[in-house]
């Protein structure tokens, strides 16, 4: 598939005039405020508002075109000397307009960059920034081109540079490399790679010097302006850095530049480093946290912005060795306490995350700190990581600093016993454990224990008493039985309401003591098997669903209830059923499988992705619910995420007072 | 214009835009129409202030997307949208077409946002991060990983001379 085919295949989507005819209809019904073009009823932004900035950047085309107004105007400032551009090679074979020689006095006006939907200019450029590209453009080594190839990207952003002097001329480059030359009326064609890329990093690294009129447009465009000349003094280049981003607003972004400045008056330009931006590289300024707070004063309520506090001071950089940044962080982001993690399951198809509680993370850092670290040339996790506060912990041993952006590993590549710390982690907490444990067969589309793993489509269902049978209508369901005398068995429900396995519970593992049996209204989803029917690409859906570890999650189930069957007082509802004869909880997987006044549980699958299980409380005396457990298994989009939360000591409270006082239990 | 409400000024001048969005996403015409009239609903039923029209494209975008995650999250997904029907009702879907459209369907949904809002909109790495609310490192990892997923797929398509679906 080519660029060109993405785009014309996605303008054929057009509304239809059906759903056009009946949405006008819809949005024609009785409506409060009116929409005009003009702000009204606009209510106050008081966070960073990025839509507003690009929409700024955009609408800057309108501001200036390329016969600009602008005029080259000296800055005070100390802009940096050195360029990209300077180590352009300077082909002697091809023709150049050797702009010094018939333009003693040159400027370049403003340089506009243009595409089919967006452009801006950058005017005032300072005498050394225009100095160097247009000698960068000289020294191009540019080859001769046609004019088609010129013309056949008109579609790409190009940029326009106008220069003034004795005479006037006009290059044009387009992302693809093609430049055209126009002078005295005479156009002339070249082609070099690079040149484009190399022209946007020179002049972004003028970019805080030149006139934010241009770049930014408007009222708003005019005041920044002012406040940078204001403090341009101030505004040094520095190296390049990268840091968070969660205290920084943009000023201006569009296809090849976005401006940050932070509230340490730090400015980070990026510019585009290939084509449509999809590289950037940066490029940093440092000023006083006074121009950050005057923009924040100034033009916060136009940026969307909140007012400033008081100004912020500078913070000192202490300079530590990569390896001593690497303990800082550790140090700063994991104490010697149980913490909680949250896993990241991977990317693309089997994305998702689930939460741990309480991980002892000493063997951990001990690990790391036995290390010694460097920087690696991974930019991000390539799979699973647990995040611990501000830093991702990769199942590949490498440790992601939030902060910096940068990844670290271990200095030596021996990442075995990282990756050997890192898998341990849920293991200090069986909950914790058991949660990774369904997470990765979920996410693996693989059974992780035993046989059993059941596909659910539909919510819809009954109980039919009698048979004690859960019928549904096109999902699948499933009894619990939990009983003190035959132990917990567990059957398993074709979709069309017959069952197809019995799975006897000895020693937390199900034994298979029936199987095909059926009661079924249909046949042709019942099991033969000792595995039930269960998801896959070409199976009930189009969706690669993940198999949930039925199995594996009912064990854990019993594991927490298992105390609590023998209870009286029961209040059935629709969806459950309690056996008073045998003490068998039975539940339909679609609903509430089983309620009294003291307890309630839901187990819920649906889609083949999710179970959602939900275990709570509530005392008769004050009616006050408390949650005991609440765990998902599955997202819905074929990932493996739980979510997990628990009330441990509730729970045994509750659970040693069943047994013993209330209800008498026996084990 | 002045008389026109917000929801219908903007589905007027942005219906084909959050359908398009919502298509790039899903995949599927039909529930590319149902995203859509629910966005253009929500802006009905909860009136936005907006600033300008790029304003109110950025936030029917947004809320576009975000739709196509729920979607994608709920229980009642349908990945089964009929060729036939897009074919008819839509517009003459050519053989380049479909194969566009099951390169879109098999795109992870994760990529398809940031692929057309950089490569349809035109909109950056660092716009379209304060877009969805990423990191911009996020971002362009993303579209790095989702344009390597494209040439993957593409590559399978030149290999097996095509997806196995009916060609017009």
């Amino acid at each position: 598939m080519k660029k060109n085919d993405y785009k014309n295949h996605l303008d054929k989507i057009k509304c239809s005039p059906e759903f056009r005819a009946k949405m006008e209809e819809r949005l024609s019904a009785e409506q409060d405020g009116e929409y005009a073009d003009s702000v009204s009823d606009v209510e106050r932004v008081t966070k960073i508002n990025y839509h507003r900035w690009t929409a700024i950047a955009a609408s800057a085309a309108l501001v200036l075109g390329i016969g600009g107004t602008a005029m080259y105007l000296t800055k005070t400032s100390d802009p940096p000397s050195e360029t990209m551009l300077s180590d352009i090679s300077h082909d002697e074979s091809l023709p150049y307009i050797e702009v010094e020689t018939i333009t003693e006095n040159y400027s370049m006006d403003v340089i506009m960059f243009t595409n089919d939907s967006v452009s801006f200019n950058i005017a005032n450029i300072p005498a050394e920034a225009s100095h160097q590209i247009i000698k960068g453009l000289e020294k191009c080594s540019w080859e001769p081109a046609e004019a088609d190839n010129f013309y056949n990207f008109d579609s790409e952003t190009r940029m326009s540079v106008s220069c003034t002097g004795t005479e006037e001329f006009v290059y044009t480059v387009n992302s693809e490399g093609y430049a055209m030359l126009e002078h005295e009326g005479v156009q002339t064609f070249y082609y070099n790679g690079n040149s484009y890329f190399k022209i946007v990093s020179a002049v972004g690294q003028y970019l805080p010097y030149c006139d934010w009129v241009s770049m930014v447009g408007g009222e708003t465009g005019k005041k920044l302006d002012v406040i940078f000349k204001k403090h341009i003094s101030e505004i040094k280049r520095t190296q390049n850095e990268v840091d968070s981003f969660d205290s920084w607003i943009m000023l201006m972004s569009n296809d090849l530049y976005t401006v940050y400045i932070d509230q340490y008056g730090k400015i980070t330009v990026f510019y585009a480093s290939s084509y449509g931006g999809s590289g950037s590289n940066t490029i940093s300024f440092s000023s006083s946290p006074e121009l950050y707070n005057e923009i924040v004063n100034e033009l916060g309520e136009e940026l969307g912005i909140e007012t400033a506090t008081e100004p912020a001071t500078t913070p000192t950089t202490e300079v530590l060795s990569t390896n001593e940044y690497v303990y800082k962080i550790i140090d700063e982001n994991i104490t010697g306490e149980p913490m909680d993690l949250r896993f990241v399951i991977g990317t693309g198809q089997f994305d998702g995350s689930f939460d741990l509680k309480n991980v002892d993370m000493n063997e951990f850092t001990k690990v790391v700190k036995s290390h010694n670290w460097k920087v690696s040339e991974k930019s991000y996790p390539e799979n699973g990581f647990y995040i611990a506060r501000n830093l991702l912990l990769t199942v590949s041993g490498e440790i992601y600093d939030q902060q910096t952006g940068n990844m670290y590993e271990p200095a030596d590549d021996s990442f075995s016993d990282l990756i050997n710390a890192v898998d341990k982690l849920p293991e200090s907490d069986p909950c914790n454990h058991i949660m990774s444990l369904l997470a990765y067969s979920g996410n693996n589309g693989t059974v992780m224990s035993g046989d059993i793993s059941y596909y659910y489509s539909d919510t819809a269902g009954s109980v039919d008493s009698n048979s004690e049978i859960q019928y549904v209508y096109r999902g699948g369901t499933g009894k619990l039985y939990h009983d003190s005398s035959c132990g917990e068995y567990f059957m398993l429900n074709s979709p069309d309401g017959g069952y197809s396995a019995e799975y006897m519970e000895e020693n937390r593992d199900w034994i298979l003591i029936e199987k095909g049996n059926t009661v079924s209204l249909y046949s042709e989803y019942v099991s033969d098997t000792d595995s039930v029917p269960r998801s896959s690409s070409s199976g009930f859906t189009g969706m690669g669903s993940c198999v949930v570890d039925y199995d594996y999650l009912c064990t854990y189930i019993c594991s927490l209830i298992g105390d609590i069957y023998e209870m009286s007082e029961s209040v059935p509802v629709t969806d459950f059923r309690y056996d008073e004869n045998t003490g068998c909880i039975q539940f339909s997987i679609d609903a509430t499988l089983y309620e009294t006044d003291l307890i309630s549980i839901s187990l819920n699958i649906a889609d083949g992705n999710m179970v959602y299980a939900h275990v709570e409380r509530t005392d008769n005396n004050t009616g006050e619910t408390v949650i005991l457990y609440d765990f998902q298994l599955g997202d819905g989009m074929g990932g493996g995420v739980v979510y997990y939360t628990e009330n441990q000591d509730m729970y045994s409270e509750i659970s040693e007072d069943m047994k013993t006082e209330k209800f008498g239990a026996t084990e | 214009m002045e008389n026109e409400n917000a929801s219908l000024y903007a589905f007027r001048k942005f219906g084909d835009t959050v359908l398009r969005a919502a298509y790039a996403c899903c995949g599927c015409y039909a529930e590319a129409e149902d995203i859509a009239q629910d966005v253009f609903l929500l802006l009905h039923t909860k009136p936005v202030a907006f600033t300008d029209d790029e304003h109110m494209k950025a936030w029917l975008l947004r809320v576009t997307i975000n739709k196509c995650k729920n979607l994608n999250r709920s229980f009642r997904i349908s990945r089964t949208g009929s060729i036939d029907e897009e074919r008819s009702g839509i517009y003459n879907m050519d053989v380049t077409d479909v194969e566009v459209r099951e390169l879109i369907r098999a795109l992870p949904k994760k990529y398809s946002s940031v692929i057309y809002l950089h490569f349809y909109e035109g909109y950056t790495i660092k716009e379209i991060a304060g877009l969805l609310g990423k990191n911009p490192n996020t971002v362009s990892s993303l579209l790095q990983r989702g344009k390597e997923k494209l040439r993957l797929e593409i590559s399978q398509i030149n290999m097996t001379g095509g997806h196995n679906y009916e060609k017009k």
